[in-house]
């Protein structure tokens, strides 16, 4: 290691201490008022969701857009088990913290199972076989209307939790702020040793280039479903999470338009920055709140921004400020494109 | 003479129409270096492609160090020591050459399912050992995409090394390069084949090359084999004139 | 009840269907076997054709006071539908065809939320309907049942265009062109072929395709800005089980989809919304490459 990587690592060090610390005091601040500090908890629980995408898309290169099938498994586990309506299971798994533990356990399970077949095809068809088996298992709740609600969804009543004679009551909004941050941080801690890892490492090298990964001895189908389940399990937390705050669970936390919230945020952040999509998450409900105040179809505004960012800033807001936005099409080249006749962005590498 | 390291039989690879390969039946030995030579599309690559793996031949069988490979992924095949390179430059472009290099070690060790730790020292002194092997110590931690055409080649060669193989194939090692990168090129070929412990596969466009440091060639033409033998022998065999030669000149 | 009667029309509505299907999932194709492309926004395309067709001939439309508006619709709008396409396809799409294909996902996931909440901000999220020109608007006796002609007219209208495709792309000069310029684009330039002329030009096709789809949907499915994800969803699971950039892998991914879903409804109603899903899924486990996949090496 050399000594400018330990300052930039000491660096982290003191910066992320500093953001958990802000984090702690914010609630006594008084700048929020209970709305605001609801948004925050949306923007952390979106965040989360968001990191467990970006494990796939920033560090194992596989686009998944139905992120939302194992968010949504999440959130309706732990409906239905709080609900009492998993019967053959112990009660046990009525109060929150089992139940909790359940969800996040079937989301990894159901992640196992669509993996291994969104798996099986290289490239391309990885995008399309997550959202087209996202929404198969949005289809299947939709229509189990005994089981699920149908459309109607189910509603989440978190009892207050004991705790060593500590009572948690989740829907005290100060109460749920805590433990969704502490969630967070863990789950942050898990997710930057799991890419800083030999195993982190080889994931990255299938980011890079999956053929090239194979003829190094990666199996790299059992690399793409075993980062794909610890996404699934992450992005099934976050559902948990998410409805605990929403007090119901319908359908659309598995519709592909869920899914399309973290490639949203991501791109709004940056993929290649560890912390893009929780920046990206922060911008996005900040977004939302400013956008459907003019229109209810807020996400036109966000289409309008998605396109230029992809095409000149990849690298999202992170790379902006970085000052390197990595983009491939260059905006006063794309400009004078339109009025020139030279297409933009076609040259070729050495082959 | 050792036993084979690598035994092809029968190999065949048809796509559609087109017989890529065709019936080829040879072995390859340990104490060679051996090149396998032919005109464009004669199905050289494709013949690579089927001993690692990434195609699976129409009909015949593939043997490495004894063993029947020819149902095994290419993944597996790398751990029982069949390494490759390739003709265009491929390797991990976003990632340092150190991280290039470091990768083939992490995946035969037992550290690629560490999930949470770090590193250990014997792959990062083995790392350290594969980039002084092809002399690309002093730019470890330049990102690939930033380095020369020459030197990509060379990570190309070490990405291929460290993964510890027993034969290694090289798919056009010069190609693209210029007159001196070239001759830095054969140059690490030769020496590698002499410290090392790897046999050496090789396809070459450039003959010169080819007859300066192969012991044995093979010629391909249209998918078969058509002279086997020294440099020697090939050159004066007249079908490999006819045929390679003669449409070279 | 199950008689073979019921189950022969149920089929004829699922190729009905299908043709649907097949239009809009062969532009998918198309432009991704030509350009390289995959074009997320290309259901959206297809429920602006059926927009479009709706506001030329209902009240006060443009078309409506003019006889057989229906007839002319079908031709103006999809005509409208290629000329978003192209503007598409030359600002925003030219720039990212050597790119990854994630990335061009991206970009035109971009346009998807721009187009579909575009239209739910003009025209509302109110179901819209066309009827059908009084010329096809009746019913036919069909193995001793009244049917509604148009299923029929869809068939028909369906095979002409998938036939005038494929005779355009096996036996034609332009053919050719196209199809050399989808093998080897370096090859195509050198032999003077206008490649930048050919990708606009397919785009155009493939959009003008699923403008036409959504045009002869307008009468056939209830119209709302929902009809873009829903086709795009049904077209991604058609180029699954077909194998991306395969003419007849489309053709016949997308009859056995509507067939499939048609037979599925009738007899199986509560499972009927997963079945294409669980095709595909069997389609990945048997065979891995598509039903008309070819095998790719490095
Ligand atoms: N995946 C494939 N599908 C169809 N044909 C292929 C495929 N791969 C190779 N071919 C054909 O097989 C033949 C042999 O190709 P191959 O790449 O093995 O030749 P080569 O000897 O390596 O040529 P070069 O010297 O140009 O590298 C060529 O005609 C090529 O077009
Ligand atoms: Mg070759």
């Amino acid at each position: 290691m050399t000594a400018v990587d330990r300052l930039r690592d000491s660096r982290t060090a003191v910066l992320s201490l500093g953001a958990v610390l802000a984090m702690l005091v914010l609630p006594f601040t008084g700048i929020l008022s209970t709305f605001h500090l609801g948004l925050v908890i949306s923007a952390m629980v979106l965040a989360l969701f968001a990191m467990s995408f970006n494990l796939l898309f920033g560090y194992t290169g596989m686009l998944s857009f139905g992120h939302a099938a194992y968010f949504g498994t999440g959130a309706y586990t732990l409906a239905l088990a709080l609900d009492g309506q998993l019967g053959f299971l112990p009660s046990a798994f009525e109060s929150f913290f089992p139940a909790l533990l359940l969800a996040v356990v079937v989301a990894a399970l159901v992640a196992l199972v669509l993996g291994y077949l969104c798996v099986q095809r290289g490239d391309i068809y990885f995008a399309i076989l997550t959202l087209a088996l996202s929404m198969m298992l949005y289809e299947t709740i939709y229509t189990w209307n005994d089981f699920t609600g149908g459309s109607d969804g189910i509603t989440v009543l978190a009892e207050p939790i004991e705790l060593g004679g500590l009572t948690l009551n989740l829907i005290d909004t100060g109460t749920f702020y805590y433990l969704t941050l502490a969630i967070l941080v863990v789950s942050i801690v898990f997710i930057w040793r799991l890419i800083n890892s030999p195993y982190g490492e080889l994931l990255l090298s299938i980011r890079e280039n999956p053929e090239r990964a194979t003829m190094i001895g990666v199996p790299v189908k059992r690399y793409q479903l075993s980062a794909f389940v610890i996404a699934g399990t992450f992005a099934g937390l976050a559902g948990t999470l998410f409805a605990v705050r929403t007090f119901i669970v319908t359908p659309h936390t598995l519709h592909w338009s869920m899914s399309a919230e973290p490639v949203m945020m991501t791109l709004l952040g940056g993929p290649s920055a560890f912390v893009g999509p929780i920046i990206g998450a922060v911008m996005f409900v900040g977004l939302e709140q400013f956008l459907s105040n003019i229109t209810e179809y807020w996400q036109f505004g966000l289409g309008l921004l998605i396109v230029p960012i992809v095409l000149f800033f990849p690298d999202g807001l992170v790379g902006i400020l970085r000052g390197d936005s990595g983009g491939i099409v260059d905006v006063r080249d794309y400009l004078s494109g339109l009025v020139g006749d030279e297409p933009t962005g076609k040259e070729d590498t050495h082959e | 003479m050792s036993d084979p390291l690598l035994e092809l039989d029968g190999l065949t690879k048809r796509f559609g129409e087109l017989t890529a390969v065709d019936d080829v039946t040879r072995s390859i030995h340990e104490d060679d270096l051996t090149a396998l030579i032919g005109p464009n599309g004669a199905g050289k690559t494709t013949i690579y492609n089927l001993m690692t793996g990434v195609l699976s031949p129409t009909s015949g069988s593939v043997r490495f160090m004894g063993e029947d490979v020819t149902d095994l992924e290419p993944h597996e095949r790398v751990h029982r020591g069949l390494g490759r390179s390739y003709q265009v430059t491929n390797v991990f472009e976003g990632l340092s050459v150190r991280r290039n290099i470091r990768a083939p070690i992490i995946a035969r060790s037992k550290q690629r399912w560490n999930l949470l730790g770090s590193t250990t020292e014997e792959i990062e002194s083995e790392t350290d050992r594969v980039l002084d092997l092809v002399g690309l110590g002093d730019i470890e931690d330049t990102e690939c995409s930033a380095l020369s055409y020459g030197d990509k080649r060379r990570v190309e060669i070490g990405v291929s090394l460290a993964t510890d193989p027993n034969l290694v194939l090289l798919d056009e090692p010069t190609a693209g390069m210029n007159p001196t990168e070239t001759e830095r090129m054969v140059d690490l070929v030769q020496n590698l084949d002499a410290e090392t412990e790897q046999s050496f596969f090789m396809t070459e466009h450039d003959i010169e090359i080819i007859f300066s440091i192969a012991s044995r060639i093979l010629v391909l033409d249209r998918g078969a084999v058509i002279a086997d033998g020294t440099p020697e022998e090939i050159r004066q065999n007249e079908r490999v004139q006819s045929a390679y030669l003669g449409g070279e000149a | 009840m199950v008689t073979l009667d019921s189950i022969a029309l149920a089929i004829v509505s699922g190729i009905a269907n299908g043709m649907l299907l097949f239009l809009a999932a062969v532009g998918l194709t198309l432009i991704f076997g030509v350009l390289d492309v995959l074009n997320f926004a290309h259901g959206s395309l297809y429920m602006l054709g059926a927009y479009f067709t709706y506001f030329l001939v209902s009240d006060g439309g443009l078309l409506a006071s003019l006889p057989g508006s229906f007839w002319l619709a079908l031709v103006v709008a999809p005509l409208l539908v290629a000329l978003v396409g192209v503007v598409m396809e030359r600002f925003i799409i030219r720039p990212v065809y050597d790119q990854d294909h994630e990335f061009q996902l991206l970009l035109t996931f971009g346009l998807v939320l721009v187009i579909d909440n575009g239209a739910r901000i003009l025209w509302g999220t109110d179901f819209r309907s066309v009827s059908p020109p009084g010329l096809i608007d009746f019913q036919i006796n069909l193995l001793g049942s009244g049917y509604p002609f148009y299923n029929v007219f869809l068939i028909i209208v369906g095979a002409l265009a998938a036939l005038t495709m494929w005779l355009v792309f096996e036996r034609t000069r332009v053919g050719k062109i196209v199809r050399a310029s989808s093998q080897d684009r370096g090859m195509a330039n050198a032999l003077g072929v206008n490649v930048p002329l050919v990708f606009t030009g397919t785009f155009l096709l493939g959009s003008l395709l699923a403008g036409l789809g959504g045009a002869l949907a307008a009468p056939y499915q209830s119209i709302q800005p929902t009809m873009g994800e829903s086709i795009i969803i049904e077209s991604f699971i058609i180029v699954v089980i077909g194998g991306l950039g395969s003419f007849g892998g489309a053709f016949a991914g997308a009859l056995l989809i509507g067939v499939v879903n048609s037979l599925a409804f009738l007899y199986l109603p509560s499972l009927q919304p997963v079945i294409p899903f669980l095709l595909v899924a069997v389609v990945l486990l048997t065979r891995p490459a598509g039903l008309f996949g070819k095998e790719v090496a490095a």
